[in-house]
This record gives C-alpha cells, structure tokens and sequence, in this order.
C-alpha cells in the first residue's frame, strides 16, 4: 500500500499515513486534485492555513517504466483562484516512487518568518528549521543541501519569489544532474509553498525498498513495449527531433504557421525567429561544447533537455525550453538566446515561472516601462523582481496585476494565468484548451497544436472553427489520464502513432496494481479528474464567464493570416460539458 | 521552357545539410506551374524526408501548386508532431475518413 505524508506546519508535527481507501487508485494529477477538491475549502485565501499543498508522483513512478517521472504539484492558486496542478520532471518522482510514497500534503502555515525543510528517507520524515537557508535562491541551496545529505538526493524548493509569496513563483525540482533547473511553474505553487514555511523537501533513496508489483513479468513485458514505441517515433527516438533540437524544435514551426505570438501578442511572426530558433540552439550549444542532448528527468528516454553554456564554455542554464525562448525572446522583442538563457537561469535561481515572468515583462514592455527588444532592460527586470522591489513586486505578481499596475489593455491572460506560446488566432484548437481548461491559460492541458498545423490524418484546420471544441475536448481528458500516470506528455507524440504503445499503458497499470483496466477506463479516470477539478472552481466563484480568452483575441486581427479568434461562447461552454 | 519563378524556401531541422544548403531560409527558382514535390529533386530531398508542408504558413501537400512569390517549408519526420493526440480524436478521425473514402 502506498503511503501519504502529511505535514502540520502549524505544530511541527509529521505523519506517515496508508492512502485512504478513496485516494487509493490516485496518483499525480488525480491525487493532487482530489486530495485538494476534497479537503481544502474553496473560498480560502490560497496564502492561508486552510489551503493545502500536495506534491504527488505518479501511479507510474518508481517503475522501470521509460518517462515515469513527473510529478504534480497541487493546491489552490493564488495566481487563479483556481484549483491548480502544476506538473514538473526531474529526479524526485521516482525517489518517492521506489519509497513507496504517492504524495505529500503539506497543511496549516508555520509560525510567521519561520522557514522549515522536509527529510524524506527509508526510515521515515523528519521536519527540520532551515532559517539558515533564508532568501537563498535555488543554485546554492541545492548546493548546501547536497552537501548536507549527499549528492545524490531529490530536492523540492522555493527561491526567493516563493519566499516572497509571488504569484508568478515556482517551486524547483532537481534534475538527474541534481541541478534545481525543472520547475513547477505555473499558477504560484511556489508561493503557497511559501506561505507554509517550507524552504525545501529533500529525498533520499538510499536503500529505498522499490516497487512492488501485481504482476512483474506482465510489467516487463508492457514496459518494453512502451520504450520500444518511444525508440521507433521520430520525434521521440533517440536522435529525433526532441533530442536534438529540445522543445525549442518548435519555434521554427510555429513562426512558420504565423502563429508565434510577438511583441505581446501583436503579430504571429517573429523576424528574429531563427536567432532563436532550435536549429540555431543546436548549432550553438554543439559549436560552444555544451549539451544539446540531455536526460533532465529520471527514467527518460527522449531527453528533450540541454545544458546550454556560454562563449567560454561555462554552464549557463539547463533545458532551455521553447516556451521560455518564447516568452522572454519573440514575446518579448528579443532575439539574443544568450540573453535568454540567462533570463532562464535567473528564473529559475529566484524561482519564477519563466512563462509567466515574460508574458509579464511583455506588458511591461508594451507599457513602455522598457523597450521591446531591449535584452539588458528585460534581465535588469528580472533581478527587480529577485529583490523584491516595489516594481519587482508588481511583475512577480504576474502578467494580469503587471497590465493593471500599468493600465495595459492588452492583457494576454485566461484565469489570470499568462497564455503560452501559440497564440490562440492561428492554433485555435489551443486556445479552446486555454479558455475552458481549469488550470487557467495552459498549453500542456489539451496540446492542440500538433493536431492542428499538420495536414495529415486528422488534419484539424488550425485557422478554421470546425472541429476545435471536439479537439480541446478529447485532448484534455487523454491529458489528465497521462498526468495522473506521471507520464510525461511528449509520449503521446509516439503512442499515439504506435497503437501497442498505447496499450502498453493500461497493461503496466493492471500489472503494477493488479488492476483491470482498459483504455476506455484510463479516459474516464481522465475525465473524472476535470470533473473534480470544474466542481472546485465552481464553489471557488467561477462561472463560464471565466471560460473565455481576452476580448482583443476577437477583436485584432492577427497578422499575417489576419485571423480572429471566432469559437464561440456557446461552443466553449460545452467544451467540459460531460 | 516555362518562366522561372521566385520563392523562398525554409527547411526545418537537418533539411538544410541534407540539401546541402547553408542557412535555413534561402531563395530559389522554379518553372511556373510546379508543385511542392517538383522542388524536392531540386534540393537532392527525398519525399520520405518530408512529413510537414506549408506553403506560406499554411497546411499544404506534394500537390499544392507554387506561385511566384511563394513561401514554401519542409519540414522533417523528426519534427513532426504527430496528428492523433487523443484517443477520442483519433477514434472519430478515422471514423470521418473511412465514411469519405466509401
């Protein structure tokens, strides 16, 4: 039986739980999400003690299943308002996977100023004071925890934002190279991890006892034929279009579609696009002698990450992501990937979503407050919000609060969460996912775009209506499914071509648990999940009015297919009407 | 011969070494009246090479005719997303097709 650790802030105290039988078939995004919908009060302020945070692996986790290692981060959103889960990779799902742990809740708040660590090991939990660590940023705090319990160690934390409580706040997962460079950005979790007091949570699993399997013959069998299918798709294969050019394999493409949005969402194409380009990052990180191919999550086999250096050969950041060239680069005017990666390490060492953080510096941008374009001027924003300065505070807060500080119309935001990077005009299957997803503006909620830019198969076109709502729909809930495994989602990209690796999924599931299940239930589980989720935000206060993208999407034309966003409100209310 | 056509070409990926070509994004000629696949012998690619076309950003095909002025990008296997990211989706996807083609 898989245990829960729960965490009272309030009196110190630890406690090592069995699942309760109605969390027990739960894991990643279905733990985090019903733990959350279940136990934390709707209407709470996300700072205060009654709201939650849980931090769950995935029912997949532990398992020599190939990209089982995401793990989900959940709690009420102090960015949305909204229920939130916010999904992250690195080498910590797989740790508390081999210890037998499916999550951990952390409860109550710590006595004001007070900054606390979490010790997860085989012989049990222990909550340590950690005021030595104040206002330490991410790097140096993986670091000296390293130093302290071994290198080899997962570590979860927060850096300066989520001290700060900022909404834009992430919380850092260290990589297999133990470097706090994945993140769990979206929607603040770092600030309700903040406002508990917990600076870090540290896992060790040293003499873990392991998986335990229903059947682990069966699991082997499926588990290969799983990995087989990600070693024979070209974009996930080793030496395919994920390992060699990283996600940033998608600037070019959608700079191609017109659907890269540019200077805060004014244009869809960026002229400064192959200055960014993945090809280009390839070209650099190779000629530099860093790494373009790098495996940044335990058990991954696609290793879409990187290690980016500088002139000199030095690290600069890790997995140096497409949507972070994005919104720091042709969100932001800005065509210098060095300037980029270090707006990412910097990100990343205060612990800032780097979405977020430059949809924002984007309106501050269009605001005037700098220039677009200006490299300099972004980086020397990003260290305001580092400090904690009044202007800082403003773009920490997020993209939404930066537009009304400014009195910016042009706010790109759904649930007060900053879209990503395909704007909603030219991908319109994504921008139904943005509206009606209850995350808030998420691209990995309902991944649209794939479906929509290729004519081939089922070409959806992405300019048109038809089809989009059906689209959005189905995607989400094979979405749900998948994080709730803690799969990543870049699987989908081979299953989803190779029909036995897609049933290699149920396969693994019933040999671990000795469970049942067949595809269909793996689609209702996923459906189940939104549902628990619309029903939280419900009683939150949201209503459709909540499920629609800014007003500008319907009204500018986007250049250069001068296309509007024209699903309508009727269309989108029965996007997640099941 | 046909009157020569101008179109700027972007090939995705390692399409640029393929072809031999030193940037990403270049100029080239066609006779008017060619269609995308009458461009790939041109660049020495071969079809299995090419899974995503758009001829100035949009979806298009081996078939799609070029016009002077064009914009035409190849893009490869490798970097092709794949269509059938649901299972619903691609249930109903297949369903469409099978009643198009009776």
């Amino acid at each position: 039986m898989r245990k829960l650790i729960r965490v009272n802030m309030t009196e110190g105290k630890v406690q090592v739980e069995e699942l309760a039988p109605a969390y027990a078939a739960l894991g990643g995004r279905g733990l985090t999400s019903g733990i959350v919908a279940s136990e934390v009060p709707p209407l709470c302020h996300p700072l205060d003690p009654s709201n939650k945070l849980v931090v769950a692996a995935g029912l997949l986790a532990g398992t020599t299943c190939a990209n089982s290692g995401r793990l989900s981060i959940g709690g009420k959103s102090p960015l949305t308002g909204g229920i939130k889960e916010s999904n992250v990779g690195g080498n910590v799902a797989t740790k508390l996977g081999k210890l037998g742990i499916a999550g951990m809740v952390l409860e109550g708040q710590a006595p004001e100023g007070k900054l606390f660590c979490l010790l997860v090991n085989k012989d049990g939990v222990q909550l340590q004071p950690a005021d030595e660590f104040k206002g330490l940023k991410n790097y140096d705090l993986a670091s000296k925890l390293q130093e302290k319990y071994g290198e080899k160690v997962g570590i979860v934390s927060i850096g300066p934002a989520g001290e700060m409580k900022f909404s834009a706040a992430s919380v850092a997962v260290t990589n297999t190279n133990g470097t706090p460079s994945r993140h769990a950005g979206r929607g603040g979790m770092g600030a309700v991890m903040g406002s508990k007091g917990m600076k870090a949570i540290v896992v060790d699993d040293k003499e873990a006892p392991g998986v335990t399997y229903a059947d682990k013959e069966a699991f082997k069998e499926a588990a290969g034929i799983f990995r087989d299918a990600l070693r024979e798709h070209p974009v996930t294969k080793p030496g395919g279009g994920l390992a060699v050019y990283g996600t940033n394999v998608l600037t070019s493409i959608l700079n191609e579609a017109g659907g890269l949005p540019t200077r805060n969402f004014t244009e869809g194409q960026f002229e400064g696009a192959q200055k960014i380009s993945g090809e280009t990052m390839h070209d650099v990180i190779k000629e530099r002698g860093g790494n373009p191919t790098h495996s940044g999550c335990s058990t991954c086999i696609i290793q879409c990450s990187n290690e980016y250096v500088d002139q000199d050969k030095n690290y600069v950041t890790s997995a140096l992501e497409y949507e972070t060239i994005w919104a720091n680069g042709a969100n932001c005017g800005i065509d210098d990937l060095d300037a980029i990666a270090e707006i990412d390490k910097l990100c990343d060492d205060y612990g800032l979503d780097t979405i977020e953080t430059g949809c924002a510096v984007a309106v501050a941008m269009h605001a005037g407050v700098k220039a677009f374009g200006d490299a300099a001027g972004a980086i020397e924003l990003i260290h305001e919000i580092g400090k904690g300065s009044p202007l800082g505070r403003i773009l920490g807060s997020g993209t939404a609060v930066t537009g009304q500080a400014y009195g910016v119309s042009h706010v790109p935001v759904v649930k007060r969460q900053s879209l990503p990077a395909y704007d909603p005009r030219a991908v319109k299957g994504i921008g139904v996912t943005y509206a009606t997803t209850p995350m808030g503006a998420d691209h990995t909620a309902g991944y649209a775009v794939a479906t929509n830019i290729l004519k081939v198969g089922g070409f959806v076109d992405p300019l048109k209506r038809e089809g989009q709502v059906d689209l959005s729909r189905n995607l989400q809930i094979a979405t749900a499914g998948v994080d709730a495994a803690g799969l990543c989602v870049f699987i989908a990209f081979a299953v989803l071509d190779i029909p036995s690796g897609l049933e290699a999924i149920p396969k693994m599931l019933n040999a671990q648990y000795g469970w049942d299940l067949t595809l269909d239930d793996v689609m209702e589980y996923g459906k189940q999940i939104i549902k628990t989720e619309l029903e939280f935000n419900k009683a939150a206060g949201f209503t459709p009015s909540d499920d629609r993208l800014p007003e500008f999407f319907s009204k500018e034309p986007l250049k250069p297919h001068n296309v509007v966003f024209d699903v309508s409100d009727e269309e989108l209310d029965t996007v997640l009407d099941f | 011969m046909d009157a020569a056509m101008r179109i700027t070409v972007l090939l995705g990926g390692n399409l640029r070494n393929e072809a031999g070509e030193g940037c990403q994004e270049f100029e080239s000629e066609l006779p008017s009246g060619s269609r995308v696949e009458d461009l790939l012998p041109r660049l020495g690619l071969s079809q299995d090479r090419i899974k995503m076309i758009m001829v100035n950003g949009r979806g298009a095909t081996l078939d799609t005719a070029i016009s002077e002025g064009d914009r035409v990008a190849l893009f490869p296997p490798e970097l092709a997303f794949n269509t059938f990211v649901s299972l619903g989706f691609r249930k109903e996807s297949v369903e469409k097709r099978k009643k198009q083609s009776a």
